[in-house]
C-alpha cells in the first residue's frame, strides 16, 4: 500500500546540494510492518517524511515516486493531501514530546486536530477518551497540559492522537528514543497490539535493532541514503547478507550475553555533502575491493523477499563467517 | 584503532569570506560600499575638502557668500554664514566616525559586561543589574541628553557620554539572555569540573560565544549613536566647534533658511539617512552569521 | 591507596516546588548511597530517570555538595568548596559530545584548558601533553587534530576529544555519564573499549553511569542498580546481569529488547507500570513490585549480602523464585 520507487531526494543548503537519498525502493503491504534501520545521516527520517509527503521546502524529489494506496502523493496538490493526512496516514514524529503545543490542554489539541480534518468537537472528545483508555491513560489526563505528563505518557498521548481517524498507515520516527526501558517496553507493546487490532501498517524508523526486532516483520538497512539490505527481520539479523548489516548486528549488545565482545565499525558515517563514488560503505568495509570504490552496487534480489546491494552478495556466507571475528572490525582502516 | 582526520579549511579563507559577506547581496554590497566611502572620506577629509569648513567665504567683490545655491565654485552652495556646504559635509563624516565608534565601543563594553555578569551569576546581582537596565530603558534619551549637556556644557565628549550612559541597555538584555542558555551547556560544566574559576568561565569560555552577537549589536549601536548625536545637535545642544551633520541642520533651522536653502538641508539629511541605512543593511548580513537560527 | 573513591551514606536533598510563600516538597534525590571503587576498577551505576544517578554524578565531581554523608577521594574528604587538588583528581565525560566542547575552541585549546587552569607546564609542555592525551584517546596523529574545530569532527571523534580533556590531568576518578548514548551504535564499542583501556593503563577508577544495561557488561567490573535514590542491588556485573536478585533489576533486564524476532519479549508484571506511589516507611519499590508482601510495605530493606560480593535490598531476596 506504500511504495517508494527509486526515490532520490536532495536538500538545498548554503554549501550546495546534499543528496540525502539516492535510489531507494521500498514496499510496505497493507497491515504489514517495515523497520528502517540506520545511523546518523542515513536518511531514514527523510524517507519517513517523504512517505507522508511532508518534506520541507528545501528538499526536492529529484527522481522516483512515492505511491500511497495507488496514488502518487509526491506530486499531489496540498488540498488532496489534506484529505489523506491524519485520516489515512498518521505520523508520530521524532521527539514527539515537542510535537505537542505546550500551552493547550490535550483535549484542546485533540479537538483542533479533529477540526482541521473535518471532525466535530463532540465526536473528537468521545474518540479521544476511548483512545486514551486504549493507550492506558486515564481520560482525565485529557485536561492536563503536556508538561505535566511524563515522557512515556506524552508518547502514548501522541499515539492516541495519531489514531484519531483510524488511519491505515502509521509512520513512527524513533518514538521510543529517550524513554526509559520499562516505558519503552510499554509503548512498543502498545504499538504491537494496536497494529494487530486495527490492521495498521507500520513504517518504523529506529536505530535500535532490538525494538525493530520486536515490532517489524521486515526491515530495510539504510546507509548514507541508500538501501543496503532488505528482508524479513529474522533473516536479516540472524544471517545478514550485507557487510554493514553484519557489522551492525555485531555492534549491538545483547543483554542475554553480557560478556560477548561487541564490535565497532572503524570510521564514521559519511557526510552527505561530498558525493561518494562506488559503494558508500566501502571506506569502512573490511571486505572492500577495488570495484567497491568505483561502482555503486545495485540492489538485487538475493533470495525471495531478500535484497542486498553488495558486489559480493554471493559470498555472503563466507563473509559472515569472517565477520564473526571481532578482530576483523576493530582494525579495519 | 586510528581515527582519520578531515581536511581542515584554512582559517584565512574563512576570515576573508566573512569580510566579503555583505557583497553576496545587492543591498549588502551597496551598503558596504557606502560605509567604505564614509570611512575613506573621513580619513582624507582635509585633502578632499575644497575649503575649510569653518572659514567664511567671500566673493571677489569682498561680500560674504551668503546662502549661495550650488555653483562651480561651491558645488553644494554656501550656508547663511558663508561656509561651504560640501566642506562641512565632508568634515561631518569625521564626527560620524568619532561618535559612532567611540559610543559603540563604550556601549559594547558596558552592555556586554552587564549582560555577562547578570546572566551568569543570577540572584541578587542579576536583579540589581537588570533593574539598572530597566531604568536605562525607562529614561527617555533626548531629555536626558539635553539635561546632561546643559549641566556639563555642549561638547562632543559630553554628547558621547550622554549616549553611552543610556544606549547599552539593549546589548545588556540580549547578551544576558544568550548567557542564560550558554550557562547550562556541557562545556561550562566541564570547565567548572576542571577547576576554572567563575571569572575564567565567564570571560574565557562564555564570552567568545556571545562575541558574535555583541559585535552585531555594536554595528547597530553605531547607527543609533550617530542618530542620537544628530538629534542632540539639531536641538541646539551640539558642539558649536564641530561641523556635524546634525549641527548643519540646526544652523539651517536657526537661521531661518530651512525653507529655501535646500542645498544646505538635503545633503546632511540624506547623508545621515544613507549612513544609518547602510549600517543596518550590513548589520543584517552579519546577523545571519551571529544568529544561526536565521539561516 | 586501595580505594580511589569512597562514598559513605551520601544524601542529597532538593527543595522542589517552592512558591512565593515558601513551602515546597523535599525531594531526596540521593538517599543513603555507599560504595568504594579501587584504582583500575569500573563501577557501573544503572538507573532510569528519577533514580538520582545524575545527582550522584554531580556529587562525585563536586558540582553539588552532599546534604549528609561523606565522599572521599584518595582518602581525603571533599570539603564544602572543592579545592584545586580535588579538581585535578576527579574528571567527567558527558553524555552530549556536541555540547560538552566549546565550539569556539580548537581541539588543542580544549584539551589544554585543564592544564592552563592549573598552571601546569610551559607552553611547549602543555602542547605535548595535549597531543599525548589525544593519541591516547586514539585520535592519531594527535598533532593533526590540535587545530581542528569541533564542528569539523564526527560525534565519536568529539567524544574522544572530551575523553582526552578528561584524562590530561591524570585524574584518580573518572565519572562517565552516559558517554555513548548519543553516539551511533557502530562507534559505541570503540569508545567503551577506550575507556576500559584507559582505566587499566592509568590505574584510574571509573564510575560509569548509564540507563542502558546491555552495555555495562562490556566496560564495568561491578554493577549497582539505583532506584529512587538508593542502590537496590550491587555486585559483580556478570552476576547481577545473569542472576539478578532484586525484582527491579529483573524487570529492567527483562524490558531490554532482544535483537532476535524469534524470541518473544519477556512478560513484565502489570504492577510495574503503576505510577510511582508514596512508599513511606516501606520498601520504595513495593508499589510496583510483583513479589511484594505485607512486610514489604512496613519495613525498608537495607543492602544485605546474598553472596560474598553481591548485595541486595530486598526482604525476599533469594526467595523470589519460591
Amino acid at each position: 500500500m506504500l511504495a517508494l520507487g527509486n526515490l532520490a531526494i536532495a536538500y538545498a543548503s548554503r554549501s550546495g546540494q546534499v543528496q540525502a537519498i539516492s535510489g531507494v525502493s521500498l514496499r510496505l503491504e497493507a497491515g504489514g510492518s517495515l523497520g528502517l534501520v540506520g545511523e546518523s545521516g542515513c536518511g531514514k527520517s527523510t524517507l519517513a517524511l517523504a512517505a507522508l509527503a511532508l518534506l520541507p521546502p528545501e528538499a526536492r524529489i529529484t527522481q522516483g515516486h512515492v505511491r500511497f494506496e495507488g496514488a502518487d502523493i509526491d506530486r499531489m496538490p496540498e488540498k488532496s493531501l489534506r484529505t489523506l493526512r491524519w485520516r489515512r496516514m498518521a505520523y508520530v514524529p521524532q521527539s514527539a514530546q515537542n510535537a505537542l503545543v505546550p500551552v493547550h490542554s490535550l483535549r484542546r489539541q485533540f479537538r483542533d486536530t479533529a477540526a482541521a480534518h473535518g471532525m466535530r468537537a463532540g465526536e473528537a472528545d468521545t474518540r479521544a477518551e476511548k483512545l486514551f483508555r486504549r493507550v492506558e491513560l486515564d481520560p482525565a489526563v485529557l485536561d492536563r497540559f503536556p508538561h505535566e505528563l511524563s515522557g512515556g505518557m506524552r508518547q502514548r498521548a501522541i499515539i492516541a492522537m495519531a489514531l484519531l481517524f483510524g488511519p491505515s498507515l502509521l509512520v513512527a520516527d524513533e518514538p521510543t528514543t529517550g524513554l526509559d526501558v520499562i516505558v519503552q517496553r510499554q509503548v512498543v507493546g502498545l504499538l504491537r497490539d494496536l497494529r494487530q487490532e486495527h490492521g495498521l501498517a507500520l513504517l518504523f524508523i529506529s536505530h535500535d535493532i532490538g525494538v525493530v526486532a520486536e515490532l517489524c516483520a521486515n526491515v530495510a538497512v539504510l546507509y548514507a541514503g541508500q538501501v543496503m539490505e532488505t528482508g524479513p527481520t529474522a533473516d536479516v539479523f540472524s544471517a545478514p547478507l550485507h557487510p554493514y548489516a553484519m557489522g551492525l548486528a555485531r555492534a549491538f549488545p545483547d543483554i542475554r550475553f553480557p560478556d560477548r565482545a561487541v564490535i565497532s565499525i572503524a570510521g564514521h558515517p559519511p557526510r552527505l555533502s561530498a558525493a561518494p563514488t562506488g559503494c558508500p560503505f566501502a571506506p569502512r568495509c573490511p571486505f572492500a575491493q577495488a570495484v567497491c570504490h568505483s561502482v555503486v552496487p545495485p540492489l538485487l534480489e538475493a533470495a525471495p523477499g531478500r535484497s542486498v546491494a553488495c558486489h559480493f552478495a554471493d559470498r555472503a556466507g563466507e563473509l559472515r563467517a569472517r565477520a564473526s571475528d571481532a578482530a576483523l572490525w576493530d582494525i579495519a582502516a | 584503532m586510528t581515527e582519520i582526520a578531515l581536511p581542515a579549511p584554512s582559517r584565512s579563507r574563512s576570515l576573508r569570506r566573512a569580510a566579503l559577506l555583505p557583497f553576496t547581496s545587492w543591498s549588502g554590497g551597496f551598503a558596504a560600499l557606502v560605509l567604505l566611502c564614509v570611512v575613506l572620506v573621513a580619513l582624507l577629509a582635509p585633502w578632499l575638502s575644497p575649503y575649510d569648513p569653518l572659514v567664511n567665504n567671500f566673493n571677489p567683490a569682498g561680500q560674504l557668500r551668503r546662502l549661495e545655491p550650488p555653483s562651480s565654485a561651491h558645488w553644494l552652495g554656501t550656508t547663511y554664514y558663508g561656509l561651504d556646504v560640501l566642506a562641512q559635509l565632508i568634515h561631518g563624516t569625521r564626527i560620524v566616525l568619532i561618535v559612532g565608534f567611540t559610543c559603540a565601543v563604550l556601549i559594547a563594553l558596558i552592555g556586554t559586561n552587564v549582560g555577562l555578569i547578570a546572566g551568569y551569576y543570577g540572584g541578587r546581582i542579576e536583579t540589581v543589574l537588570m533593574r539598572a537596565t530597566d531604568l536605562a530603558f525607562g529614561i527617555p534619551f533626548i531629555p536626558f541628553a539635553v539635561v546632561l549637556v546643559a549641566l556639563l556644557g555642549p561638547s562632543l565628549w559630553n554628547a558621547i557620554i550622554a549616549i553611552s550612559l543610556l544606549m547599552w541597555r539593549s546589548t545588556a538584555r540580549v547578551i544576558r539572555s544568550q548567557v542564560l542558555s550558554l550557562r547550562e551547556r556541557g562545556f561550562v560544566r566541564a570547565a567548572r569540573i576542571a577547576g576554572a574559576s567563575d571569572l575564567r568561565i565567564l570571560y574565557v569560555h562564555i564570552f567568545p560565544n556571545v562575541l558574535p552577537m555583541a559585535l552585531l549589536y555594536v554595528a547597530f549601536d553605531i547607527a543609533w549613536a550617530v542618530l542620537a548625536e544628530a538629534s542632540i545637535a539639531f536641538l541646539g545642544f551640539g558642539d558649536p566647534h564641530q561641523t556635524s551633520w546634525g549641527q548643519m541642520l540646526y544652523l539651517a533651522y536657526v537661521s531661518g533658511s530651512i525653507r529655501q536653502a535646500w542645498w544646505w538641508t538635503v545633503p546632511p539629511g540624506a547623508a545621515l539617512s544613507l549612513f544609518v541605512i547602510a549600517v543596518f543593511l550590513v548589520g543584517r548580513e552579519y546577523e545571519r552569521l551571529a544568529n544561526p537560527r536565521l539561516r | 591507596m586501595t580505594t580511589a573513591v569512597a562514598v559513605t551514606d551520601a544524601r542529597k536533598d532538593f527543595l522542589a516546588g517552592r512558591s512565593l510563600l515558601g513551602g515546597g516538597t523535599l525531594v531526596r534525590a540521593v538517599d543513603g548511597v555507599s560504595f568504594e571503587v579501587a584504582p583500575g576498577r569500573v563501577l557501573g551505576i544503572a538507573g532510569e530517570s528519577g533514580s538520582g544517578k545524575s545527582t550522584l554524578a554531580n556529587l562525585l565531581v563536586g558540582l553539588e555538595h552532599p546534604t549528609a554523608g561523606e565522599i572521599r577521594i584518595d582518602g581525603r574528604a571533599v570539603g564544602r568548596k572543592p579545592d584545586a587538588a580535588f579538581r585535578r583528581a576527579v574528571q567527567m565525560v558527558f553524555q552530549d559530545p556536541f555540547g560538552s566542547i566549546n565550539p569556539r575552541f580548537t581541539v588543542g585549546r580544549t584539551v589544554e584548558e585543564p592544564l592552563l587552569i592549573h598552571g601546569l607546564g610551559s607552553v611547549a609542555e602543555r602542547h605535548a601533553r595535549a597531543i599525548a592525551a589525544l593519541e591516547e584517546s586514539e585520535l592519531r596523529p594527535g598533532a593533526a587534530f590540535m587545530d581542528r574545530y569541533p564542528h569539523e569532527l564526527s560525534g565519536g571523534q568529539r567524544q574522544r576529544v572530551a575523553i582526552a580533556r578528561a584524562i590530561v590531568l591524570r585524574p584518580r576518578l573518572l565519572v562517565a555519564d552516559e558517554p555513548v548514548s548519543m553516539l551511533d551504535v557502530s562507534v559505541r564499542a570503540g569508545i567503551l573499549r577506550l575507556l576500559r583501556r584507559l582505566v587499566l593503563e592509568n590505574a584510574m577508577a571509573m564510575v560509569f553511569i548509564t540507563h542502558d544495561l546491555s552495555i555495562v557488561g562490556a566496560v564495568c567490573d561491578e554493577l549497582a542498580v539505583m532506584y529512587r535514590g538508593r542502590f537496590v542491588e550491587h555486585g559483580p556485573v556478570l552476576d547481577v546481569l545473569r542472576t539478578p536478585q532484586h525484582p527491579y533489576t529483573r524487570a529492567l533486564i527483562a524490558a531490554v529488547p532482544v535483537p532476535d524476532p524469534a524470541v518473544a519479549p519477556a512478560a513484565l508484571p502489570a504492577e510495574l507500570f503503576a505510577g510511582a506511589a508514596d512508599s513511606s516507611g516501606g520498601c520504595r519499590f513495593a508499589p510496583r513490585c510483583a513479589y511484594g508482601q505485607a512486610e514489604c510495605r512496613a519495613r525498608e530493606p537495607a543492602l544485605e549480602p546474598i553472596a560474598p560480593d553481591h548485595r541486595v535490598a530486598c526482604l525476599r531476596a533469594g526467595h523470589l523464585d519460591a
